[in-house]
């Protein structure tokens, strides 16, 4: 309580904060002044946005749904907080609120809602039709969205998460999920970190590039990426193509005014997002304790359905998946798996029911899949490189260990390795077999 | 009076014969010293003056003193002109016959007391004085004998050498060091191969490279055996021949590292400098000496190089003229010297900044650094490794199992019979066979050949990378008694060159 006493509210009378502040004209007026399509409220809360130390427990005690957040920008910017507000969230001190007030007072209005309407970036609030927000219990005030909003309007909606340290086959089996979901009419859902994220939505290109956009469309299966820094600062850089696709394609979300910097706070925020957008969450592969693991905790809040690709138990990326599943979470073997799921819960896909899958699975699901041409040349192999063969597709394995699991001599491992190797089965790298990377 | 006294100094790994000419004369009393000095041979004039003294012999303290150390135009350096110095001064002040000195050489450092101190670079000293007798500090004498049997005579003290010159007393010349190979050849202090837990693969590829003395990197987290692995090579590689033996002795010599007793190495040399060091002292040069480097040092051994990736990369690119030519060459602007430097290069690294990455999903790098550590290491330099392998920590149940592992004796006597059909071949080891003679030596079924077509058309195999999968293919199929090289020797071969990146693959 000391704390909220030291915080500069205005006045005795509650509501003296705001006829001051109306009085005075205030952002009000600043925004009147402005040519903008964005609701007043809209751009209020975006103003509050900018301040670096607000996240989304301090955006939603400061914000509200209509008009009356401006006064709530007025009265950060002068210091004087409207009375109404009330108790503040932990950490929240004078010094600090009239730290706020600074950055406020020294941001550009104008130029703020210009960059962002030049951007063509929608301002998204619970006003919005497609608002997906209204039972959450941590809601964001606002988010920004680039690309089709009517992404939103999609269900069922899959999030496809998992660890940016991936191996070569977590990163297979997101790319297979993402792909084979995208293509049932499921809209998938990822952060766009590199590794399990990066793959998920490639997958999902993969499923869309097998058919005409407005099939997609029809099926509801657009892509949808949430990031943790402003639209414009892509992080990590080298995921920059990924990010333009999702754009273009789909929906890119995140609850920071372009230019903000991606802070270590805004990821597992990110994560109660796409937990709080998705019908089902998807861990493909985990470190036991790992960002995804805020995902799943956050999905668990909501009672959403959280299902886990089952892993190596000598996979240390694995590990966080694997005690999900000993924990009680469905397995995921394959895209129908999580069909059901949905189906049970009442989200039938739409693509399913309109044979979609059939058409994109004949073109290019088989290649995302192990490769109907890579299984038959497999399947003709001897016994020992089927062996090779085998370990190297379930996560991979040294060749010490080859050795002592096979009893075969050294060199007569090497050899079939390297026929595998050179027929594209398989990778070596470091003297460990691996499952080939996808051409 | 005039004296003269033949003597020398090192420069690189060689020596370069120097006469000490002494000029005593009456004149204002004044000490000279020409002839291109550097500071510490410089000083000589303190640390001889006051061995004179206290030798109990006379300083000519009344005359004008002039040294002149020819050729003018060479260099000087270091303390080994101390005891010519000396002498020449003693004949020409007519304590000494001039006829005396003249027919011996002498090198050696002098301490205030008179006492004859080592010089670094003794064996190549004495290796470029010509006299029939060459006087030596009583230490390293032996080594110097290895060099000039019969012609090296040891002494502790001025004293003594002035003693034996004037007739006094006796003294034989040093015994050279018994050659052959005493009580078991291998070297004490390396480690045994049979140590080694489980590993098979390393195991092989440390015995192919011995066997062909290929260069051979390993990667692998840390606790998986690649430095344990690597300082057992030397001990299953066959013992120096007399030629090596006398370079690698010379270049030990005058880097200053000390010599096994008997004053002769016959062992390869292992060298595992620490990856702080600089490239002066990895590939030689720097004082007027022109320091032999660590690459030198491991001239007919073995060079490991532990953390690979720690290195400079500017190091690390020093290292290609010598792994193709087997010498390096140090140009300054006044002169240039080539050392030998025919090593067999090791290496160890991580697979990653942490060290988990070769465990599938373990690493914890951020890309950009993983990008920034393999970035050190320039393609063409992983190119001149023979053999590629990435170690793990052997199991549990590999590490309490009780069954023997084979050891460096057994493996040794393979080694051997590798190196001995290369002699026969004409070459000293299977990797010194020239690409233009490949077609020769090692010939390769047709199979084999369309196996390296493939690789070569895939991407994995470059040209250089190509003649090495040969040469090892070589030492493969000497190993197990074969004169073709057939396909199955080519395919284990290429599967021992898998690139030391790490398991992860992030990118998308």
């Amino acid at each position: 309580m000391t704390k909220q006493t030291m915080l500069p509210f205005s006045g005795s009378d509650p509501s003296s904060g705001r006829e001051a502040a109306r009085s005075t004209g205030g952002v009000r007026a600043e925004i009147e002044a402005l040519d903008t399509s964005y609701e007043r409220g809209a751009v209020g809360a975006l103003m509050l946005a900018t301040i670096e130390q607000l996240g989304p427990s301090r955006l939603r005690w400061l914000g509200s749904n209509d008009e009356s957040i401006l006064d709530v920008v007025d009265g950060v910017r002068s210091g004087h907080l409207p009375l109404d507000l009330g108790p503040p969230p932990v950490g929240v001190t004078g010094a600090g609120v009239k730290e706020w007030g600074a950055q406020l007072r020294a941001l550009d209005i104008a130029n703020l809602v210009a960059r962002h309407q030049d951007a063509g970036v929608e301002l998204l609030m619970a006003s919005h039709p497609l608002w997906p927000f209204h039972d959450d219990p941590e809601p964001p005030l606002m988010l920004m969205g680039f690309g089709r909003t009517s992404a939103l309007a999609q269900r069922p909606r899959v999030a496809i998460v998992g660890t940016r340290t991936c191996t070569a086959h977590g990163q297979r089996v997101a790319r297979m999920l993402g792909a084979d979901l995208t293509a049932a009419g499921v809209s998938v859902i990822s952060g766009l970190a590199t590794g399990v994220d990066a793959a998920a939505h490639q997958g999902a290109f993969d499923a869309i590039g097998g058919v005409a956009a407005s099939v997609v469309a029809e099926a509801g299966a657009l892509p949808i990426g949430v990031v943790a820094s402003g639209l414009d600062v892509i992080y990590p850089r080298r995921n920059a193509a990924v990010w333009a696709q999702v754009k273009e394609q789909g929906l890119l979300l995140s609850e920071a005014p372009l230019g903000m910097r991606p802070r270590r706070w805004r990821f597992p925020a990110r994560n109660r997002i796409v937990a709080a957008l998705a019908d089902v969450v998807v861990v493909v592969e985990s470190h036991v304790k790992g960002g995804s693991m805020h995902t799943v905790e956050a999905a668990m809040v909501r009672g959403k359905t959280v299902m886990a690709v089952p892993g190596s138990i000598l996979n240390e990326a694995a590990a966080g998946t694997n005690r999900l599943l000993r924990d009680g979470c469905a397995p995921v073997t394959e895209a129908q798996d999580v069909l059901d799921v949905l189906a049970a819960e009442g989200l039938e896909a739409v693509g399913n029911q309109n044979g979609g899958i059939q058409g994109v699975s004949g073109s290019k699901i088989t290649n995302v899949k192990a490769g109907s041409g890579r299984g038959d040349r497999a399947s003709s192999l001897d016994p020992l490189s089927a062996r090779i063969f085998r370990e190297a597709e379930g996560g991979g394995l040294h060749i010490d260990d080859l050795v002592a699991l096979l009893g075969a001599p050294i060199p007569e491992i090497l050899v079939a390795v390297e026929s595998l190797v050179g027929e594209g089965l398989i990778r070596l790298d470091g003297s460990t077999v691996l499952p080939a990377n996808r051409k | 009076m005039f004296a003269s006294v033949a003597s020398g100094v090192v420069e690189g790994v060689e020596g370069n014969p120097v006469s000490v000419e002494v000029h005593v004369s009456r004149g204002l009393p004044s000490y000279n010293l020409v002839g291109m000095p550097d500071a510490a041979c410089r000083e000589s004039r303190d640390r001889v003056r006051a061995a004179i003294l206290s030798s109990g012999f006379r300083w000519p303290s009344e005359s004008r003193v002039t040294i002149n150390l020819a050729p003018a135009g060479l260099r000087k350096h270091g303390s080994c002109l101390d005891l010519p110095i000396a002498l020449g001064i003693l004949a020409a002040s007519e304590q000494l016959r001039v006829g005396d000195v003249a027919r011996v050489g002498a090198v050696g450092e002098l301490g205030l007391d008179g006492s004859l101190r080592a010089i670094t670079g003794l064996v190549c000293v004495v290796g470029a004085v010509s006299t029939e007798g060459i006087i030596v500090p009583t230490v390293g004498s032996e080594e110097a004998a290895a060099v000039r049997p019969g012609a090296v005579y040891a002494f502790a003290t001025l004293a003594d050498v002035v003693a034996w010159l004037r007739g006094q007393a006796g003294v034989e010349p040093v015994a050279p060091p018994q050659h052959g190979l005493a009580d078991g050849w291998r070297r004490k202090g390396v480690g045994d191969l049979a140590d080694v837990r489980g590993q098979p693969l390393a195991r092989w590829a440390l015995e192919i490279a011995a066997a062909g003395g290929h260069h051979l990197l390993m990667s692998g987290p840390p606790g998986s055996g690649k430095t344990m692995l690597a300082s057992r090579l030397v001990g299953v590689l066959p013992p120096l021949d007399a030629e090596d033996a006398r370079t690698v002795t010379r270049i030990h010599s005058a880097a200053g590292i000390s010599l096994p007793p008997g004053g002769v190495v016959r062992h390869p040399p292992l060298r595992s400098p620490h990856h702080g060091l600089s490239l002066v002292a990895l590939v030689g040069g720097g004082t007027a000496a022109m320091r032999p480097g660590e690459i030198s040092c491991a001239h007919a051994g073995v060079l490991f190089l532990d953390e690979l990736g720690e290195f400079s990369p500017v190091g690390l690119d020093a290292l290609r003229q010598p792994l193709e030519e087997g010498v390096i060459r140090i140009a300054r602007a006044s002169r240039s010297v080539s050392m030998p430097a025919r090593f067999q290069l090791v290496a160890a690294m991580n697979p990653c900044p942490c060290g988990e990455g070769a465990q599938p999903g373990a690493c914890r790098c951020s890309d950009a650094a993983r990008a920034r550590y393999s970035r050190r290491l320039s393609g063409p330099l992983l190119d001149r490794f023979d053999l590629r392998i990435g170690v793990q920590p052997p199991s549990v149940e590999t590490l309490l199992d009780a069954t023997k592992e084979e050891s460096s004796a057994a493996v040794a006597a393979r080694v051997g019979g590798v190196r001995k059909l290369a002699r026969e071949r004409g070459f000293r080891s299977n990797a010194e066979v020239p690409s233009n003679r490949l077609d020769e030596v090692a010939p390769l079924t047709s199979k084999a050949r369309s196996a390296l077509r493939a690789a070569l058309v895939d991407d994995r195999l470059t040209g250089r990378g190509l003649t090495r999968v040969r040469r090892v293919a070589r030492t493969v199929a000497d190993l197990s008694g074969e004169e073709l090289v057939d396909v199955e020797t080519i395919s284990a071969v290429l599967a021992m060159r898998s690139f030391p990146a790490h398991a992860l693959a992030v990118s998308s």
